[in-house]
């Protein structure tokens, strides 16, 4: 059975190969029945078309009234730019498909510069389509593109709007240029650490149509065709956890993917994608371009704060901020100080660590190492001071607090490691067990005397409250505020342990 | 109240099952004697829940909800994704 995964977080689990109605635009209904049989063979359950696909709305309607229109998750797309069009559009494809609504509805291919600004204007569609969010005829809004330029125009809209859902071209050809590649990871970071649903096409290119382009093509490229090739362009796609596939256009080519889907990984994957010339990067390079993406989204969010209160810097040398800005580093020295031995200095357009002379290069060396922030250091004996009118912490940490909560997939991989480490951990050679007593205790001295760690393997859990998402330079040791095993609630009264166990 | 930690809802929402929970449980004013918990991030607590707290939770966020008891608290650290609920505090078997 094809997987599912989380369709980002609309809270629907979705297939992770989704039908692509653009198959349909010229089908007869019984060759429109023939493809929409293998939705059911393969148990797909998300639908994807558009108002421009031909007559495939019309042919997914009788289909739809016949399995039940609940059973899927129904996507389809307005192209149309302002305001009025869009919602007539929007209105019309609920009709085409025999339907109340939709559970998401996109912008159609929105790359274009001028076309942009328009379904952004005040009468544009994206106007149209929150209306009909709101209106209960569409439960979510994403945005689609094709073309090489739509990576950077997507990452331009999801700071425009919190689409629920991007699309857009990947696969091994045109991964292997550096360019689409490093703006496909950072759309992919952005989407990740705001739960947008990622939904790629193109998937089964073999490369933009040469010579032999047939008359009227049903796909914008040269497809694969061998199966064993198909397969591996899938997996492709598919071995990278977070992304949905959505089938081609091409009616033959649609039914492939969705078969190869069911496959195993081939281990010839690596040297597939060598030969097509496509790198995969390495872990650091990888950890390092996330890392400088979330620090810039981070100095971005520090600036709207900015904005919505007025003002236009910022001087933040909390160790809290500075950790979340530079997306783990503290540049601390005493652990019981609130600021280390940095600041943030945000401006505008500027983002610059102030910092000592004495400490400049091991900030640059190691702390901020893959970062791009220019750092600023002056000799000790000059005054640090806050620039006049620029906010600090404290003026910012009601809003901070809340931005710092939403954590990134790389912090979670942080406290992952945390987490099992601490919880491998054997303090004098010991495991954490569960502690429980039969008698009242009445300090917590009490409880360290009594649950003392003894030999055994049964522990199950203890408390880890002070995990800092953003530390890569302190021991996990040091971050459990509570060296105790806590008792679970729930588990046996076994009378608490002696040293002698 | 790992149960109520869902995309979605409002942190309030978390805290007023707790204190639902320990209202049932024949404790109602224990909630007062220590706050239980929030999300977490680069500060031990980053928001506290608490009344009025309209905060959504997201997936991406993590928790550590502390409910206790007397002398006894339980806490473990919860992870939020998309794909849901992880306790990264969990020690080896």
């Amino acid at each position: 059975m094809i997987p599912s995964a989380p369709f980002g977080r609309t809270g629907h689990e979705s297939r992770r190969t989704i039908f692509g109605g653009a198959a349909l635009g010229k089908a007869t209904d019984a060759e429109a029945d023939r493809a929409l049989e293998l939705v059911l063979r393969y148990q797909l359950d998300h639908l994807d078309t558009a108002a421009s696909y031909g007559d495939s709305e019309l042919r997914i309607a009788p289909w739809l009234a016949r399995e039940g229109r609940d059973r899927f998750f129904l996507a389809t797309k307005t192209g149309k730019r302002t305001y009025a069009e869009a919602r007539d559009e929007i209105r019309l494809s609920l009709r085409r498909l025999g339907t109340d609504h939709v559970d998401l509805i996109q912008l159609h291919n929105l790359v274009d510069e001028g076309e942009w600004r328009q379904a952004f204007a005040p009468d544009g569609a994206l106007r149209a389509a929150v209306e009909a969010r709101d209106a209960g005829l569409a439960r979510f809004i994403g945005v689609t593109g094709h073309g090489l330029s739509v990576l950077r125009r997507h990452r331009e809209s999801l700071e425009r709007f919190p689409f629920d859902s991007v699309l857009f071209p990947y696969n091994a050809t045109q991964l292997a240029d550096p360019a689409y590649r490093d703006e496909a990871e950072a759309l992919i970071a952005l989407c990740e650490s705001r739960g947008v649903a990622i939904q790629t096409i193109k998937s089964i290119t073999l490369a933009p149509w040469s010579g032999e382009r047939p008359d009227r093509p049903s796909t914008w490229y040269e497809p694969l065709t061998d199966q064993h090739a198909i397969d591996l362009a899938v997996r492709f796609v598919l071995g990278r956890p977070g992304l949905f596939l959505n089938t081609a256009s091409s009616r033959r080519s649609s039914t492939r993917p969705i078969a190869a889907a069911r496959r195993r990984p081939t281990p010839r994957w690596p040297n597939w994608c060598a030969r097509a010339g496509w790198r995969p990067c390495s872990r650091k390079e990888a950890a390092d371009r996330d890392r400088t993406d979330l620090a810039r989204a981070r100095v971005s969010r520090v600036r709207e704060l900015l904005r919505a209160r007025g003002r236009s810097e910022a001087f933040l040398r909390a160790r809290r901020n500075l950790a979340w800005l530079t997306v783990g580093s503290d540049a601390r020295i005493v652990r019981s100080s609130e600021s280390g031995e940095a600041a943030v200095h945000i401006g505008p357009d500027t983002a610059e660590i102030v910092t000592t002379t004495s400490e400049a290069d091991r900030l640059r060396d190691e702390d901020l190492a893959g970062l791009d922030f220019p750092i600023v250091a002056r000799p000790w004996y000059e005054r640090r001071s806050v620039p006049a009118g620029a906010s600090t912490d404290a003026d910012l940490e009601d809003e901070l607090r809340r931005v710092r909560s939403r954590l990134a997939p790389l912090e979670h991989e942080r406290m992952r490691w945390l987490g099992a480490t601490a919880g491998a951990a054997k303090p004098n050679g010991t495991s954490p067990r569960p502690c429980s007593s039969s008698r009242p205790m009445s300090a917590s001295s009490d409880i360290a005397t009594s649950c003392r760690p003894r030999r055994s393997r049964s522990a199950r859990s203890w408390s880890w409250s002070s995990a800092n998402a953003g530390g890569s330079t302190s021991r996990p040791r040091e971050r459990c505020r509570s060296a105790h095993p806590q008792r679970r609630r729930g588990r046996s009264s076994r009378p608490f342990a002696t040293s002698s166990e | 109240m790992h149960e109520r930690t869902r995309a979605g809802a409002r942190l309030r929402d978390v805290f007023d099952a707790a204190r639902r929970a320990y209202a049932e449980a024949g404790y109602p004013d224990e909630w007062r004697r220590l706050h239980l918990g929030g999300t977490i991030g680069y500060q031990p607590r980053e928001v506290v829940a608490s009344f009025d707290d309209d905060d959504i939770i997201e997936p991406g966020m993590a928790f550590a909800w502390n409910p206790s008891l007397g002398a006894a608290k339980v806490e473990d650290t919860l992870l939020l994704t998309a794909a849901g609920q992880e306790l990264v505090t969990r020690v080896a078997e």
